[in-house]
C-alpha cells in the first residue's frame, strides 16, 4: 500500500524501520522536517533508538563518531552550510571507518543567501572518503537509506544519501514503506567491536608514521573500490525482499541513441518527459541516471555511452575555474574509450531554478546539432 | 567479534586506532607557562581581626559538614557563638560578593554554626602538657581567647577575675537581648573543658597580692577590661541621676535594678550608648534621647543596632554636644546642649565636630547616662612596674603583646586596642602565641610573619600549630577581578531575621535578632564565593583539554610534562586556586633540576585591599 509523504519523512521512516540507535542532528533549512520527524517518533516511543540535539552538525558528527566507534547505528541529517561546518569531522568519520549514515538535503550554499537545490553542497565533499548517491524522488531516498546501512556496515565506510531540497524533500508523493519484518530480513542488526572498552582503553586518531599513513590511505581506498561490488549486491538482495532496485547508473533507450543526456537527482524525472517528447518528434535521444557519485560508476558509464557520439550533460551545480562537476567527472571516465563521445556540458536549475521540459528538450536538440566540443559549460537560464 | 567475524585486530588494520599508551611524548615541554594549584587566603579572613579561616569553613559546611566548619572557626576564635552575634563583621565589608551583589551574611553563618554544631573538646587537647602555668587577669574576650590558646598549647591556665562571673564585658557591657548568656556560657564551658581555671571573685591586689602571682606562673596576660567610664569635663557631672553608661549596664547585668527619671538622656554614640539607651527603654523608661555631636556616619555603634534602638523608639540628636547639665532645687532637670557642625578631619579620620556659636538649647531631662568611652581602671599594674600612657592604657608592642615588664604581656581595652570583641579576641591570640614563644625562646617576630595573614595584624593558628600540612597561602589574598563569576548565578543574601517586633522587644530582654533560617542556610553557603578554597568542583579536571589534571584523594596535580600551558583551567576556576605561572628557563638552572616555576610580575604580592576597619 502506499501512503502519501513528503521526502523528508520517507528519510525519517527509514531511518525508524533501520532500528537507528542514535541520531545527532542540527537543524538547517531544507533537512528540518527529517529532525522534527525523528523527534515526534522519539516522543511517540516508536523511534528505537535516541535523539540528541547537539549545538552544531560539527558536533552532530562528532556524535555519530563516537556513537559508532562504540558499536551503534547512527544518523545524522544536514544540507548546505550545515555539511560545510561538518567538513573537518567528515574526513575524522571515513578515517575512523565508521559506517554512518547521512542524508544530506541538497541547498545552495551561502553567498548568496538562499535554499533551492543545489549539488554544489554534497558534491564538494567529494574527497572526503564517503560513500555518495543521489536520489530521484522520495521512494528512493527511502529505500537509499535502507540499503545505505547495509552497504555501510558491510564495507565500514560511512555513506552520504542526497536528496534535491524542496523538490524531493518537500514534495508529497505516494511512496510505498516495507513493513518492519521486510527491513529486519533485509537489513540484519549493527554489530561491530566497539573500540571504547573500559576493561581494555584504547584512542582514536593517534599519530602514526608517513608510510603507515599511506598504508592505511591505501587501504581505504581498496575498500572504496571494493564497494563496488557491495552495491551491486545490497541493491540485488533489496530487489529480492523489497521487490524494488536501483542501479548505480540507469539507462534508458540508450542503445539505438544519436545522443544520450546524463542528469541527475531530481531533474531525472522532468528527463524521462523530455526524452519521450523528443524520441515523438523523430530524435533519437536516450537518457543515462546516475546515481553513485563515489565510488563513480566508471565502467557502468563507459558500457552505457561507448557507442553514443553525443552526450550532453545537465549540472545542478557549479565548480568555477571548471565547469559542472557531473560532466568533469564523466568526460573523466569516458576519456579511456576509444570512441569518445562528443559531451557538452550544460549548467542549469541551479538553486532550485526551474528546469522544464522544454528547455531540457531544448538543450538537448542544441548539443545534437554542435559541430564541436567546447570544454566551458553553456548556463541555461530562463530569462535568458 | 561480530557476526561477520569482524574483530578488534581486523579494524586495527584498517583504521588507526591504538591501545597502547602516547605518553612517551612529553607533548608540554616546550610551554612556557603552567598552571599552579595553591589555595589561597580569602579577603574575608584578611579582614578579619581573629582570623577565621571563613572561606574554608564555608566550603566544609557546603558539604553538610557543620561540625568541621564549626571547628575551623575554633581553630583560631573560641568564641563564634559570641561573635556571630555581636561582632562588627569587617569580614562582610571585604567580601568579594559584595562586589557582585550583596556580601555573604559571614556572621549569620558563624552564629548559625555555634549553635548548631557539635564541638569536640577532646580534638582540641593539646597532645602533651607543658610544666609551665601562666596567669591571665581578667576573663573578658582577650583574656578568654588567650587562656583558650594557650591551653592548646599545654600550658596550665588560670583566670583570675574579679567580678562574681567570667566573661567580662561579653557578660556586664553587653545586654543579654544582644548576647544571651547562656550562649556565653556555653562557650566559657568549652574553654575550662579544655583545663582552664576560672577564679571567678578574685580581684587581684586586693583579694590576692601581685607578688604571689608573679612568684607562681612563668608568664602573665593581662586582660583587664575597660570598666570605667570617661568623665564628660562639664558642669554638674556630680548630680544625682546622672549615672555613668558601664556601670550603669554592669549593674543591670548583676541582676540589680537601677532607678531612672521619665526623661532620659545617653550621651555618646558607640555601642555603649545604644546599649544603654535600649536596656533603659526595656527597663521602662518612655522617653529616652541619645545625645551624639557627630552625624550618623560617623557613629561607631554598628548601624544595625542604631537602626533598631529607632525602631525602638529611641531619639538620636545628632550634631548636639552637652555643655552642662543643668540642676532644679539640686536635681539633674536638664541638659544645656549645643548644635555642632563638621569640621575638617581629626587624628581618627573622622570629621572633628565644631561647636555652632549661639545655637545654644536646653533639653529637659530626669536621668543622663554617659557613654564616651571607657579606661581601665586596676592599681596593681603600677604596682607591678608597667608602663601607663597618661589614661592608664598599659603599654604593650603592637607586635608582640609584650609590656615592659618581662614576662608580663597584655592586651584588650586595657592595653588600649580597638574596643571590639573581635580585636580583644585576636589580642588574647597573639598574647598566647607571645607567651609560647617567650617561655620556648622562639622570635615571636619571626613566628609571627611566617603566619601573619595577608597584610593584616592577624595569623593563622592552624598553621602556627602544623605548618606542613597547611594548605593555603596566606600571602595571596583573592580579588574580586580574579573570581570568574560566570560560575556563580546571582541571588539575594540571607539576613538574620528579627524574633521580636520592636514593640515586643522593649517589654522583655530576650534576644531580639533570630539565626537564619535552617533550610536557608544552604542557599547562603553556596552564596559564598569561597575564594582560594579548592571546593573540588572538577572544572579543571574536566575542561582540560590535554588531560594533564589529575584527580587524586587529595585534590588536583597537573602533569607540567603534558601541559601545554593554555591557561583554561586558570581562567575557569571559579576562585582563583588555579594561576598561571611564569617557567625560569632552563639556564642558570641546575642540571636535572625540575623547572622552577616563578609566578608573573605582579602575583606574588598580596593584593592591597585596603587596611584595617
Amino acid at each position: 500500500m502506499k501512503i502519501l509523504l513528503q521526502g523528508n519523512y520517507a528519510v525519517a521512516e527509514a531511518v525508524r524501520l533501520a532500528r537507528v540507535q542514535l541520531v545527532a542532528a542540527y537543524p538547517i533549512t531544507p533537512q528540518t522536517p527529517i529532525y522534527e520527524k525523528l523527534s515526534d517518533m522519539e516522543n511517540e516511543g516508536t523511534l528505537p533508538g535516541i535523539m540528541m540535539r547537539t549545538e552544531s552538525e560539527h558536533s552532530a558528527m562528532a556524535a555519530c563518531i563516537a556513537a559508532s566507534l562504540t558499536g551503534v547505528r547512527t544518523f545524522t541529517a544536514t544540507a548546505s552550510q550545515g555539511l560545510a561546518l561538518m567538513h573537518e569531522m567528515l574526513h575524522f568519520a571515513s578515517g575512523n571507518r565508521v559506517p554512518i549514515v547521512m542524508c544530506n538535503v541538497n541547498r545552495v550554499v551561502a553567498v548568496p543567501w538562499a535554499f533551492g537545490s543545489d549539488q554544489s553542497d554534497s558534491l564538494s565533499q567529494r574527497d572526503t572518503g564517503w560513500l555518495q548517491f543521489y536520489c530521484e524522488d522520495a521512494q528512493e531516498a527511502f529505500d537509499t537509506v535502507v540499503q545505505a546501512y547495509r552497504i555501510a556496515e558491510q564495507v565500514l565506510l560511512p555513506v552520504m544519501v542526497a536528496i534535491d531540497g524542496f523538490f524531493t524533500s518537500h514534495f508529497i508523493e505516494p511512496i510505498e514503506i516495507p513493513d518492519q519484518a521486510s527491513i529486519d530480513a533485509y537489513l540484519p542488526s549493527f554489530n561491530i567491536p566497539t573500540r571504547f572498552n573500559e576493561e581494555d582503553p584504547a584512542y582514536i586518531a593517534n599519530v602514526v608514521n608517513p608510510e603507515q599513513y599511506m598504508g592505511y590511505r591505501q587501504r581505504s581506498f581498496e575498500d572504496m573500490e571494493a564497494t563496488r561490488s557491495v552495491i551491486k549486491t545490497a541493491n540485488e538482495e533489496y530487489q529480492r525482499i523489497i521487490g524494488r532496485g536501483y542501479d548505480v547508473v540507469e539507462t534508458v533507450s540508450t542503445d539505438d541513441a544519436e545522443i544520450v543526456l546524463v542528469t541527475s537527482g531530481a531533474m531525472t524525472s522532468t528527463a524521462r518527459v523530455a526524452i519521450q517528447s523528443l524520441r515523438d518528434k523523430g530524435l533519437r535521444v536516450g537518457l543515462l541516471k546516475m546515481k553513485a557519485f563515489r565510488p563513480f560508476p566508471t565502467q557502468e558509464v563507459q558500457e552505457a555511452l561507448k557507442n553514443v557520439p553525443k552526450v550532453a550533460v545537465i549540472d545542478r551545480n557549479i565548480s568555477l575555474g571548471k565547469g559542472g562537476i557531473w560532466c568533469q567527472e564523466l568526460k573523466a571516465a569516458l576519456y579511456p574509450l576509444e570512441h569518445r563521445p562528443m559531451v557538452t556540458g550544460y549548467i542549469a536549475g541551479i538553486c532550485g531554478a526551474d528546469v522544464s521540459p522544454d528547455m531540457i528538450e531544448d538543450m538537448v536538440v542544441k548539443a545534437f546539432e554542435r559541430e564541436k566540443p567546447d570544454d566551458l559549460p553553456i548556463w541555461v537560464r530562463r530569462d535568458q | 567479534m561480530n557476526n561477520r567475524g569482524i574483530t578488534i585486530e581486523d579494524i586495527k588494520k584498517i583504521a588507526p586506532f591504538s591501545q597502547g599508551s602516547t605518553e612517551i611524548f612529553l607533548t608540554g615541554l616546550w610551554s612556557s607557562r603552567k598552571p599552579v594549584h595553591i589555595e589561597k587566603t580569602s579577603p574575608c579572613r584578611q579582614a578579619c581581626p581573629i582570623g577565621n579561616d571563613i572561606a574554608r569553613a564555608f566550603y566544609e559546611a557546603s558539604m553538610g559538614h557543620y561540625d568541621e566548619a564549626l571547628r575551623i572557626y575554633r581553630q583560631d576564635n573560641p568564641l563564634p557563638g559570641v561573635c556571630g552575634r555581636v561582632c562588627y563583621h569587617s569580614c562582610e565589608m571585604k567580601c568579594n560578593r559584595k562586589e557582585y551583589d550583596e556580601a555573604v551574611n559571614i556572621r549569620g553563618f558563624e552564629r548559625f554554626l555555634a549553635d548548631n554544631g557539635k564541638v569536640d573538646i577532646e580534638r582540641e587537647k593539646p597532645a602533651r602538657q607543658r610544666k609551665e602555668k601562666v596567669a591571665i587577669i581578667g576573663s573578658g574576650p582577650a583574656g578568654l581567647s588567650a587562656a583558650y590558646h594557650l591551653a592548646r598549647l599545654g600550658f596550665s591556665v588560670t583566670i583570675y577575675e574579679a567580678l562574681p562571673e567570667p566573661g567580662g564585658m561579653l557578660r556586664y557591657g553587653i545586654p543579654e537581648y544582644r548576647l544571651p548568656k547562656d550562649i556565653l556560657g556555653r562557650e566559657i564551658g568549652y574553654i575550662q573543658q579544655l583545663g582552664v581555671e576560672i577564679r571567678t571573685g578574685v580581684r587581684i591586689g586586693k583579694d590576692m597580692p601581685v607578688a604571689n602571682i608573679r612568684k607562681d606562673y612563668q608568664a602573665l596576660f593581662l586582660a583587664l577590661g575597660a570598666h570605667g567610664g570617661m568623665e564628660l569635663g562639664i558642669e554638674g557631672e556630680d548630680l544625682p541621676g546622672v549615672i555613668e553608661g558601664v556601670a550603669y549596664l554592669r549593674t543591670i547585668n548583676l541582676g540589680k535594678k537601677v532607678k531612672l527619671g521619665k526623661k532620659v538622656a545617653v550621651i555618646g554614640g558607640g555601642n555603649t550608648a545604644i546599649d544603654c539607651a535600649r536596656t533603659a527603654r526595656r527597663s521602662g523608661a518612655k522617653d529616652i534621647t541619645i545625645i551624639y555631636r557627630r552625624s550618623i556616619a560617623e557613629m561607631p555603634a554598628l548601624a544595625e543596632d542604631v537602626g533598631s534602638a529607632e525602631k525602638e523608639g529611641i531619639k538620636i540628636e545628632f550634631l548636639t554636644a552637652p555643655k552642662r547639665l543643668i540642676a532644679e532645687n539640686g536635681k539633674l532637670s536638664g541638659i544645656e546642649c549645643v548644635c555642632m557642625r563638621l569640621g575638617d578631619p581629626d587624628a581618627s579620620g573622622r570629621p572633628r565636630p565644631v561647636t555652632v556659636e549661639g545655637s545654644e538649647f536646653v533639653v529637659p531631662v530626669d536621668s543622663v547616662i554617659t557613654a564616651i568611652g571607657q579606661v581601665p581602671e586596676a592599681e596593681f599594674v603600677k604596682e607591678l612596674g608597667i608602663s601607663l600612657d597618661g589614661s592608664g592604657i598599659i603599654q604593650i608592642s603592637s607586635e608582640s603583646t609584650a609590656t615592659n615588664i618581662d614576662g608580663i604581656f597584655a592586651g584588650g581595652d586595657s592595653a588600649g586596642t580597638k574596643a571590639f570583641v573581635a580585636d580583644a579576641i585576636a589580642d588574647g591570640k597573639k598574647g598566647a602565641l607571645a607567651i609560647f614563644c617567650y617561655l620556648e625562646g622562639r622570635d615571636i617576630h619571626k613566628e609571627f610573619k611566617n603566619h601573619q595573614i595577608g597584610n593584616q595584624p592577624s595569623f593563622s593558628f592552624q598553621r602556627f600549630l602544623d605548618p606542613e600540612h597547611y594548605p593555603a597561602d596566606l600571602k595571596k589574598v583573592i580579588p574580586y577581578d580574579k573570581i570568574n563569576t560566570l560560575c556563580f548565578p546571582h541571588g539575594a543574601r540571607h539576613s538574620n531575621p528579627d524574633h521580636l517586633t520592636p514593640k515586643e522587644a522593649v517589654k522583655t530582654f530576650k534576644e531580639v535578632t533570630g539565626s537564619i533560617d535552617p533550610a536557608q542556610m544552604p542557599f547562603e553557603i553556596y552564596r559564598c564565593f569561597k575564594c582560594g578554597t579548592c571546593t573540588h568542583c572538577d572544572l579543571c579536571f574536566l575542561l582540560c583539554p590535554d588531560i594533564s589534571i589529575v584527580k587524586g584523594k587529595d585534590g588536583y596535580t597537573i602533569k607540567s610534562d603534558f601541559c601545554k600551558g593554555c591557561g583554561q583551567c586558570a581562567t575557569t576556576c571559579p576562585r582563583n586556586v588555579i594561576e598561571m605561572g611564569e617557567v625560569l628557563s632552563s639556564q642558570g638552572e641546575r642540571e636535572g633540576e625540575a623547572p622552577r616555576i616563578l609566578f608573573a610580575e605582579g602575583a606574588t604580592r598580596a593584593p592591597v585591599t585596603g587596611g584595617g576597619q
